[in-house]
């Protein structure tokens, strides 16, 4: 082997090394890397008693309610196959919307409801005029967020985007 | 046949010429491409049904974090070159490079924090588009750093170029982020070829701000390169005449 | 015009980011040029000093 092919050799080892290294640190560490847990994970009691983490998910149309006199807000985050009710007390971001997308921090109280202590608001992909929004809306009777396209692209088996 | 080609890349006069001719043809497009995509994008496009003007934020935000990953690859590649050919100016190229990708890093955390914050509702996230894209600025700033701290610019070359490649694996890692794992930050609206998550008002000026952006780095890197190139070479007979004008 | 200034109340936000913007691409522009100019004056003196140092 020449030198080149040596230097090269020991590139590409390298390269292959960390990539290898990489994989394998960050499949042990999925549970950790997980940055939110949607209502079927939670349902299937991948979150500990107690702990603190992000649940994400739809806000199910119809769900949102404000009660009077306080600015605590009820409201059910749901993947389509399950839901989980949420409470939050506080200032709910711009583009929270029933049936738009949510990352919420929190935890579970013992009732099943979860607590949340910060709401996000999540968005997709998508960027369309006005106009655009509304004859699609009217045409399919239902708001474009509604369609499931949010939940699939949060999903990390979803075949959105490249 | 093509090697010699190759090869001639490798010499320094060559390329600190060939550089100094190309840059206007590099420059002029770019500026010309980013005032239109800027007009295309702050006037002509319509607001989003979500986000209103907000969004207006992606035809400076998607191309700086575009220029943070594309600039990485090039200074990696070129950082990898030097390793294997033993070329100095393959390094000459990647050191070039690091300064303006981390300057778009930052940018591109920046604004994207910006944008954060009246979308989501929050500055900032431990998301993995997120953390992922600042550890590419440590590894920028990584890169410059043990470059400057070595005296030999041979063993600087070598040793930074070694962490440029091994930071290589960050790359797909953020693009891949929002689609492997459940995250804030959604999905790519621009690199997939079904579906284009946006009508041609909003993509084209969208479109040529990344190809504006794009030239632009050529046009920096090519300047910078000569800059580096001199200073790397001590003693050589053509930089006499190079530097006499 | 303020409509446009005001880009739908997030001017906050998306002005900074232009501002920015233009900040790094001009930065960019300045730093790469001074870079060239030092190093060919850098060039020129040591050449001088070869040059005119030996007589």
């Amino acid at each position: 082997m020449t030198p080149r092919q040596r230097r090269m050799t020991l590139v590409f080892s390298i390269l292959a090394g960390v990539s290898i290294a990489g994989v394998l640190a960050l499949s042990a560490f999925r549970q950790n890397v997980t940055f939110f847990f949607d209502p079927t994970e939670v349902a299937a009691g991948k979150v500990h008693d107690g702990e603190h983490f992000r649940l994400g998910g739809m806000v199910t149309q119809g769900s949102v309610q404000r009660l009077p006199g306080s600015l605590e807000v009820r409201f059910v985050v749901t993947d389509f196959k399950h839901d989980v009710p949420v409470t939050y007390t506080g200032v709910l971001p711009d583009l929270f919307r029933e049936g738009t997308g949510v990352v919420a921090h929190g935890r579970m109280r013992g009732d099943g409801t979860f607590v949340a202590d910060e709401v996000l608001a999540k968005h997709d992909e998508k960027y369309m005029p006005p106009q655009v929004a509304r004859s699609l809306k009217k045409r399919h009777g239902e708001s474009r967020a509604e369609t499931g396209a949010q939940v699939q692209s949060s999903s990390p088996k979803s075949p959105a985007g490249t | 046949m093509a090697w010699t080609w190759f090869h001639r890349l490798g010499s320094p006069p060559y390329i600190y010429s060939l550089a100094a001719r190309l840059t206007p043809w590099f420059a002029w497009p770019a500026a010309a491409l980013i005032l239109g995509g800027l007009y295309g994008g702050l006037v002509l496009a319509p607001p989003d049904y979500q986000q209103g003007d907000g969004f207006r934020i992606i035809y400076v935000h998607a191309p700086s974090a575009w220029m943070s990953l594309m600039v990485y690859m090039t200074m990696a590649i070129s950082a990898g070159v030097g390793l294997i050919w033993r070329m100095k100016v393959a390094h000459a190229v990647a050191a070039s490079c690091a300064p303006v990708g981390a300057s778009f890093t930052v940018c591109a955390l920046v604004t994207g924090s910006l944008w954060g914050q009246p979308m989501w509702g929050t500055y900032w996230e431990w998301d993995p588009r997120l953390t992922s894209e600042l550890i590419l600025l440590f590894l920028y700033l990584g890169y410059m750093g043990l470059r400057s701290a070595m005296e030999d610019v041979q063993r600087a070359d070598r040793s930074s170029a070694v962490l440029a490649v091994v930071g290589i694996v960050n790359v797909p890692i953020i693009h891949y982020s929002v689609t492997w794992w459940n995250s804030l930050h959604q999905a790519p609206s621009v690199m997939k070829l079904a579906r284009p998550a946006m009508p041609a008002s909003m993509l084209i000026p969208l479109l040529m701000m990344l190809l504006g952006f794009t030239l632009f780095f050529v046009a920096v890197l090519l300047v910078r390169l000569r800059g580096e190139i001199l200073s790397r070479e001590r003693s050589a007979s053509w930089i006499r005449e190079a530097v006499s004008t | 015009m303020s409509e446009f200034f005001d880009m739908g109340g997030y001017a906050a936000y998306v002005w900074p980011s232009y501002g920015l913007t233009l900040i790094v691409v001009v930065l960019n522009i300045v730093w790469a040029r001074r870079l060239l100019t030092r190093s060919r004056e850098e060039a020129r003196r040591r050449l001088a000093m070869r040059g005119g140092g030996d007589t």
